[in-house]
């Protein structure tokens, strides 16, 4: 013990849990997030239970249209496993939506841990913290824990809200599926909390961090699709956490160990980290940059130019996930069709499902499934059009715009330049996305327009638009709500489109969504009305949010 | 011919109730460095951001070589350069790109004075910013401003994070831009520093500028120090109008007098001194004395 000169004063109150401080700091700090979580995943599963009720109320009626989604290779892709029973209710929620949440909580947490264990050390909060009893190794596991804490609460929410709302009616969960369908889904975010942690070690920063780690979370989640569409594949399942995901089988022929097992993968991770996290000096990292490099002007020139240098490793990536999946949709295109030619009466009902999906069917159903693309695209896209927003209100809040706008650069100057940045990266991602596909189908002999998939592709730019002009509107009027309104709306336009053929909503409400604007080429044609108006009425958004960003206070954190 | 640099009128920001500013009027003269003193929360950077345009006043205007800060913002920037308090700049970047960046911002560089200032405040450009201490971006954004040779450099606490030897390197570059006929609205904490540059003190409390002038001026607001030894017994003080703080210790006195001093004199005088100082307060004694005059009042 170390003897101290200083007397014993019985004003000093010694205070409690002071081990704990930073667990429940994390704790705090993203509960809020975890809580909102379990409620998104939430309302978008019963709307799938509840909505297949409305849609098809016969067992027979389900039966015929689960055939046709079964054999579908293409579906495989984001759903669940064909192999569940499908006909029921609450199996056709885990079908339909499992795997997609599962992905969703996985990028989710992600986030949140490389923005606890990266973000704070690279803004030297994290110093701050280990200034306390801590060696950077219990920082590190207590941060975790918080974390844990958070998705423990969103599992707990998103279970008890789950089987509240199943308890009575036409459709009924038990209470134990409920909460067991949720741990399930909530799981996945244990792959992202694993893989965060670890890259949060690896790497420099936290967008450098967030990079590393979103790679492996997609190539373990395209693993898990190659194993679910291809069938002498469907081993890959083993190796994957996504493929322990739905071996879970929550409703039907549950296999609980398979928990035990993502378990295991999260604390190989987290113990992992917490290992290198210790073995590293702060500030520290075992993947760096060079300290120092050779000057290059050559960007810095113009905002633009500044602004892709500094966010070039992220709109890469981005561009990186849009031409991957396009790649894997249209690579097995043709199998898909194959596979699909002998599906008689669910061939034609899996049309219908794509003709939903499209607007305007093509008879060949190799057409219709490049389409699907499309839809991945859009959702990419809209997610990205959503980060880069918020990381325009960060350069803000974080004081780095003061010094560029305290010279001659005006901020509506600022800001259009980055719009016009994020705007010409979505052009470039669907453009280079739509000519692989193009491509890759021309190379197995389908026949597919090259101007409707270069050009006519574009129409989802439309969205994108309405979206960058309601973000725009409210980083100039409303900037704290920025995050929550984009996200929402995203959410909202994903829930409303997933339920509103299901429970037959009227026009009005399904146009609440975006991706209701979204023309899937090439099985659809492009509505360059609906573009035009959808665009013109974005860039308006764009136009006053830029009027009303010039007229307000700078924010700072 | 207009003499000011900057020139702020009944200048208020409100953030609901709070007023962060009240009413401030004040004017900086072209080619003066102006110490802008106040303490935490009084007022300083809203003050500098407000003369940026970067936030709105709620009323009152700013006007910097004649134009408006808020409705002439682009031809005001053409003119100034600013410091701010936290260097908050790109870690990617390094050192050397981060000042070519914002020489691209500013619109104007000297190229071969930028190179003298890196070498004068000893900072190594080709290391990326992420690896820089507080002190080396903080001269990372002095350089900048510096070498821009703006005609009015705005600097919110410039040498915090600076070593005493780069603080001089500071002062130094502050007097070369005065001397080039440079204006300076120097915000800070280091009374030292603001005594030995600036020509004029503005000082802020609560929102609300409580003194204005030069050092000089504002020495009435403190005593002056007198001390004197004798060879007996010092003589009686305290009943001498304005005398304050009266200390005796063996044949040695020291105590404050506010206001004339000859009948303090004629007393001291008369009493054979073998010593006497007289000093005047420094401006940490000024800024002490007039926050404690202004607690006593509110």
């Amino acid at each position: 013990m170390l003897a101290s000169t200083v007397l014993p004063d019985p004003k000093i109150r010694k205070l409690r849990g002071a081990k704990s401080a930073i667990f429940w700091f994390t704790f705090r700090h993203s509960i809020i997030g975890g809580v909102l979580f379990g409620l998104f995943a939430m309302v978008e599963s019963y709307a799938q239970g509840r909505g297949i009720i409305a849609a098809f109320p016969n067992v027979s009626q389900r039966a015929s249209l689960i055939h046709g989604l079964a054999n579908n290779a293409a579906l495989s892709l984001f759903y669940g496993d064909k192999t569940a029973n499908i006909v029921s209710p609450s199996g056709y929620m885990v079908y339909r939506i499992m795997p997609i949440l599962a992905l969703v909580a996985a990028i989710w947490a992600m986030t949140i841990t490389t923005k606890v264990l990266r973000g704070q050390e690279e803004n030297g909060r994290w110093e701050l913290l280990l200034s306390g009893p801590y060696s950077s190794s219990q920082a590190t596991l207590k941060s975790i824990l918080g974390i844990v804490a958070t998705l423990g609460s969103s599992f707990l929410v998103f279970g008890l809200v789950l089987a509240l709302l199943s308890s009575e009616g036409v459709f009924r969960l038990s209470l134990g599926g409920s909460f067991y369908f949720a741990l399930s889904v909530i799981s996945g975010s244990l792959i992202g909390l694993g893989i965060g942690a670890i890259t949060s070690q690896l790497a420099p920063t936290r967008r450098n961090a967030t990079l590393y780690a979103v790679t492996p979370i997609i190539v373990l989640f395209i693993i898990r699709s190659i194993a679910n569409t291809i069938s002498g594949l469907t081993w890959l399942k083993n190796i994957t956490p996504f493929g322990w995901i739905d071996k879970l089988r929550p409703f039907y022929h549950a296999q609980p160990i398979w928990l035990l097992v993502l378990a295991l993968f999260g604390l190989i991770c987290i113990t992992s980290a917490i290992l290198l996290s210790a073995k590293r000096d702060l500030n520290q990292s075992f993947i760096s940059d060079k300290d120092s490099a050779k000057p290059k002007f050559g960007l810095l020139g113009s905002q633009v130019g500044f602004n892709f240098r500094l966010l070039r490793n992220v709109l890469f990536g981005w561009m990186f996930g849009g031409v991957a999946f396009a790649t894997l949709i249209a690579s097995i295109d043709k199998t898909v069709a194959r596979t699909l030619s002998g599906g008689g009466s669910g061939k034609g009902r899996l049309i219908k499902t794509f003709s939903d999906l499209t607007g305007n069917p093509d008879s060949r159903i190799e057409v219709a499934y490049l389409s699907a693309a499309g839809f991945f695209i859009v959702t990419l896209l809209l997610i990205m059009v959503a980060n880069y927003l918020v990381t325009l209100k960060e350069e803000e809040t974080s004081g780095r715009l003061d010094n560029l706008i305290s010279g001659k650069l005006s901020r509506g100057h600022w800001l259009y330049a980055r719009l016009g940045l994020v705007i010409g990266a979505a052009f470039l991602i669907i453009f280079t996305s739509n000519i692989v596909i193009w491509a890759l189908a021309s190379a197995q002999g389908i026949n597919v327009s090259f101007l409707t998939l270069s050009f006519g592709g574009l129409n989802i730019l439309g969205p994108l638009l309405m979206l960058l002009g309601l973000g725009v509107l409210a980083y100039g009027l409303a900037p704290k709500f920025l995050s929550i309104i984009m996200y929402s709306v995203i959410a909202w336009s994903f829930t409303i489109d997933i339920i509103s053929s299901a429970l037959k909503l009227g026009k009005g409400f399904s146009s609440t969504s975006l991706l209701h604007y979204v023309s899937l080429v090439p099985a659809a044609n492009p509505n360059w009305r609906t573009f035009s108006i959808i665009g013109l009425l974005g860039l308006s958004g764009i136009l006053l949010g830029a009027i009303a960003f010039d007229r307000r206070d700078l924010q700072a954190e | 011919m207009d003499r000011s640099a900057v020139e702020i009128k009944g200048l208020t920001k409100m953030y609901g109730k709070l007023a962060a500013l009240n009413n401030l009027t004040l004017d900086v003269r072209k080619g003066e460095i102006l110490g802008y003193l106040g303490p935490n929360g009084s007022g300083k950077t809203t003050t500098i951001r407000l003369m940026l345009g970067t936030i709105k006043p709620t009323s009152g205007s700013v006007s910097i070589f004649g134009h408006d800060a808020q409705t002439e913002k682009d031809t005001v920037h053409t003119s100034i350069a600013y410091v701010p308090g936290e260097a908050n700049l790109w870690p990617s970047l390094t050192g050397i790109e981060t000042l070519h960046l914002l020489a691209k911002v500013h619109g104007r560089v000297d190229l071969d004075y930028r190179r003298q200032l890196i070498k004068r405040f000893e900072l190594d450009p080709n290391r990326k910013v992420r690896t820089y201490s507080k002190g080396n971006k903080q001269k990372i954004t002095l350089i900048a401003a510096l070498a821009s040779r703006a005609e009015l450099l705005i600097l919110d606490e410039p040498t915090s994070g600076l070593d005493p030897l780069m603080e001089q390197a500071f002062r130094e570059a502050a007097v070369e831009a005065k001397g080039r006929g440079q204006t300076i609205f120097l915000s800070s904490h280091i009374l030292e520093e603001v005594e030995a540059l600036c020509d004029r003190i503005a000082v802020l409390r609560s929102g609300k500028l409580v003194e204005l002038g030069t050092l000089e001026q504002m020495r009435h607001l403190s005593s002056l120090t007198i001390e004197a030894s004798f060879r007996n017994h010092p003589p009686e003080v305290r009943n001498i109008k304005g005398v304050s703080k009266v200390e005796l210790n063996g044949n040695n006195l020291v105590c404050q007098i506010n206001g004339p001093v000859d009948e303090l004199l004629s007393v001291i005088a008369k009493a054979r001194p073998l010593t006497l100082i007289s000093r005047e307060p420094s401006l940490e004694e000024l800024f002490l004395a007039l926050y404690g005059r202004q607690s006593e009042a509110s």
